[in-house]
């Protein structure tokens, strides 16, 4: 037993160490071309090494020649493993000089391997040398053969790969690496082929270091590498603790987070999650599982929902509530995306979901508020408009009356005439019909009501408003002119509270022509569709206008000029028209008097 | 009881008020004529001719007490009577102070305006 004998069976061991690690890294790990390279590479070192060994213990000619030709494959494998682990760890390098190089090296060897006479190395005879420690080993003389300088040039081309790659990496950035792997290298691949000629020249007097030179490439390589398996880790240990973090945010703001996966239809949903469908940890969910928990009437809509998502629209987006045993109904709102896979086919949805049912309450409430405040509003409105009002009823009435009596004076004459009583009833009908919808209209107004999202007729919503406002104004010897084409499109809306809003800037305006002494006291409304998707309609008096420092201030609630005003007309207007999502605004035309101007979304339904 | 040569002018924008009290009047046989506005009755040629004028206070366009100014200040003096579907006191106050044959509201009773017209002609025929 000598320092020999200890020192080669080290290496094979240490590069098989390396070896077995990597591959179980390469296993593991998404980028593992380089790691499968590094292993071939290290199991190569550790043949070399062996062989090595087996010759400096070799007592005949032709056991060196076995090894020297057996040599061939762990250098090949070697070479081409290092250009690979090159390439596809620097991920750049010049692919010609890495396929000739490895072309030339493997014809080499290949002739080395196969030829009976000397290809590229070849003993002729053995020497016992004497080397410190006093040990002796077995120095073959070796000669060259006619494929050497072709392997020299094999080897010299795969340097020169590598020192490309090394370039271009260093002036990518990665100037440690390119350093560390590429010079390393190249400088241990011209060390240990010109150490190997100068033994088999004869220059100098030592084992061959072939096997010390590749493992120290093997180090070099294994030392960037576990560099990468360490960011690995690291990135893990953040990843962990992010994801704790995500969990505790998660927690903190009651937010669910689930994913389905398709192909199982299992569904993974976390702790808050489950809370919120009442669902056991250990209990297994599935879609389903899911939709029992759905409220009935909402589940049609996430069925929808979700096949929407999964046909092509991959967002998933829907607010539905929930029937479960101990909450019962909760409003839920869940958001959700498809993630495809490889042949772009839907493999799972993953998405979070809240509990909205605070917010669904209290939306809920604040439009109960403005339904009651609107109405509010509306019963104010009609108490101005009352005595004008009783003149609208008034009309059928009187008429009603006068031809009551018409009928009685016709039915005392001998002969009566029929005809004209005939015309007289008809008369009445119509009449009493006439009184009939006024009240019906009275009634739509004061009657408490939530806002419904229905088509409404520009052109019939101005008749309807006409119908309610010309006896005040015609009282107030105000001119009303409604302008409006009949093609003007429908708008979406309520039709009541949208008559409310009419009404109110048509008062408003009478109001405000009630104090000057224009001798032509005139309020226009006109609705137009010149803005793309929108209705507008407008409402001008004739007056003073509004003053410009009051401009602002209009909408503002408790905000009036009138002596008896309450100021909550214009703001509920506002109210109203934004809640139909439109625009209020005021201004005074160039000529002089107030201009109202609000705009109503058309509905797209109807617009043909 | 009746009087054949009496035409009494009724104006009133509302179309069933008009027709409704014109037959009134045919059926208490009286000659009516119908107007729906102020302006329509003085574009009328012969709207000085009239016994007697039922005219409605709240017209569109020149109300009926301007059209009762305007006939006064052309020296027309046919009796007026004014129906009215807004009685207010102000508008009560005008009307008298204007000076007219009769005050009603559109819903009085018609035989009340009947007699007014009535009233109002044979004082003057004679």
């Amino acid at each position: 037993m000598n320092w020999m004998t200890v020192i080669w069976p080290m290496m094979i061991a240490a590069c098989l160490t390396l070896a077995l690690i990597n591959l179980r890294i390469a296993m593991g790990d998404v980028r593992r071309l380089p790691h499968v390279f590094f292993f071939f590479s290290a199991l190569a070192v550790a043949a070399v090494t062996a062989m090595e060994l087996a010759i400096l213990r070799a007592q005949t000619v032709e056991e060196v020649n076995l090894w020297l030709r057996w040599s061939s494959v762990p250098l090949v494998v070697m070479v081409s493993c290092v250009t690979g682990f090159v390439g596809s760890f620097f991920r750049t390098g010049k692919a010609w000089l890495a396929v000739s190089g490895n072309c030339l090296m493997a014809s080499a060897e290949a002739a080395n391997f196969l030829s009976d006479t000397p290809a590229v190395r070849h003993a002729t005879g053995l020497q016992q040398v004497e080397t410190f420690g006093g040990v002796w080993f077995t120095k073959p003389d070796v000669v060259e053969g006619p494929w050497s300088p072709v392997e020299i040039a094999g080897v010299a081309l795969v340097i020169g790969f590598v020192l490309e790659a090394s370039r271009t990496l260093w002036r990518a950035g990665g100037q440690k690496r390119a350093v560390i792997v590429g010079g390393s290298i190249a400088f241990f691949f011209l060390f240990s082929r010109g150490h190997a000629i100068m033994v088999e020249r004869g220059i100098v007097q030592t084992p061959y270091f072939v096997g010390f030179a590749f493992l120290a490439v093997l180090v070099a390589m294994g030392h960037e590498l576990s560099d990468e398996v360490f960011r690995a880790a690291q990135l893990s240990r953040d990843l962990s603790e992010s994801e704790r973090r995500m969990d505790l945010a998660a927690h903190a703001a009651k937010l669910g987070f689930w994913t389905w996966d398709l192909k199982s239809d299992e569904i993974w949903a976390n702790e808050t999650a489950r809370e919120l469908f009442e669902v056991p940890a250990n209990e297994k969910v599935d879609f389903s599982r899911f939709m029992l928990a759905v409220h009935p009437e909402d589940r049609d809509g996430v069925q929808k929902a979700v096949e929407e998502a999964l046909a092509g629209g991959l967002a998933y987006e829907r607010e539905y509530r929930t029937m479960l045993n101990h909450a019962g109904n909760r409003w839920i709102a869940a958001r959700g995306r498809v993630e495809l896979g490889p042949g772009g086919k839907p493999v799972l949805m993953r998405g979070v979901l809240m509990d909205i049912t605070a917010q669904k309450q209290s939306e809920y409430e604040l439009q109960q508020l403005r339904g009651q405040l609107a109405h509010a509003g509306r019963v104010s409105m009609m108490g101005q408009l009352a005595s004008a009002l009783a003149h609208e009823l008034n009309q059928p009435l009187g008429a009603i009356l006068r031809n009551a009596e018409a009928a009685e004076l016709f039915m005392q004459a001998d002969v009566p005439n029929l005809e004209e009583v005939r015309a007289i009833i008809a008369d009445i009908r119509k009449d009493d019909q006439r009184a009939g919808d006024v009240i019906d209209r009275l009634r739509a107004l004061l009657k408490r009501r939530d806002i419904e999202s229905r088509s409404v007729s520009v052109v019939q919503l101005l008749d309807e408003v006409l119908a309610l406002i010309r006896a005040d104004a015609a009282a107030r010897g105000v001119k009303l002119t409604v302008s409006c084409d009949s093609d003007i499109p429908s708008v979406r809306g309520d039709r009541v509270h949208l008559q409310q809003v009419l009404i109110n800037l048509i008062i408003n305006a009478m109001d405000a022509l009630s104090d000057t002494c224009t001798p032509e006291r005139k309020v226009t409304v006109s609705a137009d569709a010149s803005k793309t998707g929108f209705v507008e309609v407008t409402v001008s008096d004739n007056g003073q206008g509004i003053p410009p420092e009051k401009l602002q201030n209009v909408f503002d609630p408790f905000f009036t000029t009138k002596p008896h005003g309450m100021g909550m007309g214009l703001p509920i207007s506002r109210t109203i028209i934004e809640a139909h999502g439109g625009k209020i605004t005021a201004g005074n035309h160039k000529n002089g008097g107030a201009v109202f101007r609000f705009t109503l979304p058309v509905d797209e339904q109807q617009e043909v | 009881m009746t009087n054949p040569d009496i035409h009494i002018a009724v104006v009133d924008d509302d179309e069933s008020l008009c027709r409704s009290m014109s037959r009134l009047l045919r059926a208490a046989n009286f000659w009516p004529t119908a107007y729906t506005s102020a302006e329509d009755f003085l574009a009328d040629e012969g709207h000085s001719n009239y016994d007697c004028i039922v005219l409605d206070i709240q017209l569109e366009g020149m109300s009926g007490l301007e059209l009762h100014e305007k006939l006064v200040t052309k020296g027309i003096d046919t009796p007026v009577i004014f129906i009215t579907a807004h009685d207010a006191p102000e508008v009560r106050t005008q009307a008298e102070s204007a000076g007219c044959a009769g005050y009603f509201r559109k819903t009085d009773s018609g035989s009340a305006v009947l007699s007014a017209i009535r009233g109002a002609t044979s004082g003057h025929k004679s």
